[in-house]
């Protein structure tokens, strides 16, 4: 009895440096749970059900590529994608326009006071759910709202835009919501690069501009790449803007998997789940490389 | 800065100052919203007024929805942190073979889309027989914020000095006494940032909320986003300043916590990953 005793305290105490198995395994035993059953178990068993037919509103239990081959020969199915991808191409192109000015200003403020406002502007609406924010872009795109009561009051328009329900107002709308994420990465590289190798560049003679090209904007090179990696992700997954500014009228492949569960149409849901993550990882792993890529063309040619 | 002339740099605060008000315009605008007159939801308004503050107190199902989302945030989190600390304890303080497969499965839901998690969610928890209830809710978003707690606590607890645990060990006290005398209140305060964080994150979740709870255990967002659906009055705006405040209250809290200890900036520039929900 002692012996079991001491043989079982002596899983839990150190020996050498290291912690025993049996100590680590019962740390590591709640994620475990919590992740193994919750996260994976639900993610296996929702995979599954990619290889289920569909049929007319009921599920037969099968082993069927039916889903795949539907989904990748469809042409329907390729405007889905189509759609997903221009509006993140749109709103990473638009969110790093906005954000690159914003993020080399705040990088060269001196009044940490101005800074901290603006870091905070920032910050905020990241705070504010998803959903608040869409109904603000609500408010203000719609036939009756600011921006067209705005555009015809400067003569801009006689009628007024549709800016609602359409690709046009979810951009304007998932720009907002993920500009924040553009900001940091760009606000960190920018804040960080060498001022010493700007006031060289200038007392070598080169303008404010020529500057701007070959020192600052090259050397946010990295930062550029982490915004856009983060944005187009986020983007290609986004649910409640689309569906909400979108009203069922901008078929993204979230809010096109968002509907086809409430249909219960689960094969078809899985395969457009599977295809969107690894969408999204592949887009990572492209722009990661790519930026590594042209970082080091340059390096080698000795332009940096 | 190197010089620059004067034309320039206005022209970098006009562009600044112009996506500032890009990213308060919405706020304003349902602010605006909340105090006007009439359902009809137009700009301008007919008139101001605070008629719709006051007939919040008839909405019930906001305030239910409210708690409810208070409930199933701070569940969340608690398991979360507790299961995340835990197991940065196995895998930063003693590294074994394949920890470093297993942490970037831990860290694998930050890249997961959420509405994958969400029918995944609905599929088994009715399996489980437990959708549709919060308790539901907190295992999901529990699996949500798992990473955050891990990355922020485990780069903390990687940054301890090992040399106390040991010095501890040395004069005697066990592995437990160790934890809660030693390592525990060197790390209250990358806890209690970890924890912020993933509250603010799981008080906004829509996607997996959406898809698994039933009427009567709506959280806030999900109230906000069927409502909206069906009506266009502003209820939603008076809810929506509600849950600015609040996110304000929430966001100077952590901003006191954060002044008061200098050196936890660092933590965060540790973990950037973090920022990428």
């Amino acid at each position: 009895m002692m012996r079991t005793t001491s043989r079982i305290v002596g899983l839990f105490t150190y020996g050498n440096g290291n912690r025993p198995w049996a100590a680590q395994l019962l740390l590591l035993l709640p994620a475990i749970a919590l992740m193994g059953v919750v996260y994976l178990g639900g993610l296996l068993i929702f995979g599954r059900y990619s290889f289920d037919l569909y049929n007319n509103g009921s599920l037969v239990r099968d082993w069927n590529g039916q889903a795949y081959r539907a989904f990748l020969t469809d042409p329907y199915y390729w405007t889905l994608i189509g759609t997903t991808f221009r509006v993140a191409a749109k709103v990473t192109f638009w969110s790093l326009l906005l954000a690159y000015p914003l993020a080399y200003c705040m990088a060269g403020l001196r009044r940490p006071g101005l800074k901290q406002t603006l870091l905070l502007l920032t910050f905020l609406p990241l705070l504010v759910s998803a959903v608040v924010r869409s109904y603000g872009w609500q408010l203000l795109l719609s036939r009756q709202g600011f921006m067209n009561w705005l555009f015809i009051h400067l003569g801009v328009t006689d009628s007024g835009f549709d800016m609602m329900y359409n690709e046009t107002g979810v951009v304007i709308a998932l720009v907002h919501i993920f500009l924040p994420f553009m900001v940091f990465p760009l606000l960190n590289v920018l804040s960080q690069s060498d001022n010493q190798l700007k006031a060289a560049a200038h007392d070598l003679g080169a303008g404010k501009w020529r500057t701007f090209f070959t020192i600052t904007f090259p050397l946010s090179a990295r930062g550029i790449a982490s915004g856009v990696q983060i944005v187009f992700t986020l983007c290609l997954t986004a649910f409640t803007t689309p569906q909400l500014i979108g009203g069922g009228r901008v078929m993204t492949l979230p809010v096109f998997i968002y509907q086809r569960t409430l249909d219960t149409n689960w094969p078809m849901a899985a395969v457009a789940s599977l295809f969107l993550f690894v969408s999204s990882i592949a887009v990572s792993l492209i722009v990661n490389k790519g930026a590594d890529w042209l970082m080091f063309r340059r390096t080698r040619q000795g332009r940096i | 800065m190197p010089k620059k002339t004067a034309d320039f740099k206005w022209l970098l605060y006009v562009c600044a100052g112009a996506v500032g008000l890009y990213l308060l315009l919405p706020l304003l605008m349902i602010i605006l919203t909340s105090i006007s007159m009439g359902t009809a939801t137009k700009f301008p308004p007919e008139g101001l007024t605070l008629e719709w503050y006051g007939k919040l107190a008839d909405q019930k199902q906001f305030l239910q929805a409210f708690l409810n989302s208070i409930a199933a945030s701070a569940g969340a989190v608690a398991l979360a942190l507790v299961a995340g600390t835990l197991a940065a304890l196995a895998i930063i303080q003693y590294p074994f073979r394949g920890s470093g497969v297993l942490r970037a499965f831990f860290m694998s839901p930050m890249v997961m889309p959420k509405i994958t998690l969400g029918v995944a969610y609905l599929i088994l928890f009715s399996k489980m027989h437990i959708a549709g209830g919060l308790f539901a809710l907190i295992l999901g978003e529990a699996v949500i914020v798992f990473p955050f707690v891990l990355s922020i606590v485990g780069s903390a607890m990687a940054n301890l000095n090992a040399a106390h645990r040991e010095a501890a060990a040395d004069l005697g006290a066990g592995p437990l006494r160790i934890f809660f005398t030693i390592t525990l209140p060197q790390l209250r305060l990358s806890l209690l940032l970890a924890g912020s964080i993933a509250f603010v994150f799981t008080f906004d979740q829509v996607e997996t909320a959406l898809l698994i709870l039933r009427q009567g255990s709506y959280t806030l967002p999900i109230q906000l986003f069927l409502y909206m659906e069906k009506w266009q009055d502003p209820t939603v705006a008076v809810v929506s300043v509600v849950l600015i405040a609040f996110a304000l209250t929430l966001f100077w809290a952590i901003k006191l916590v954060i002044r008061s200890a200098p050196g936890i900036e660092n933590l965060l520039g540790g973990g950037q990953d973090e920022r990428r929900s």
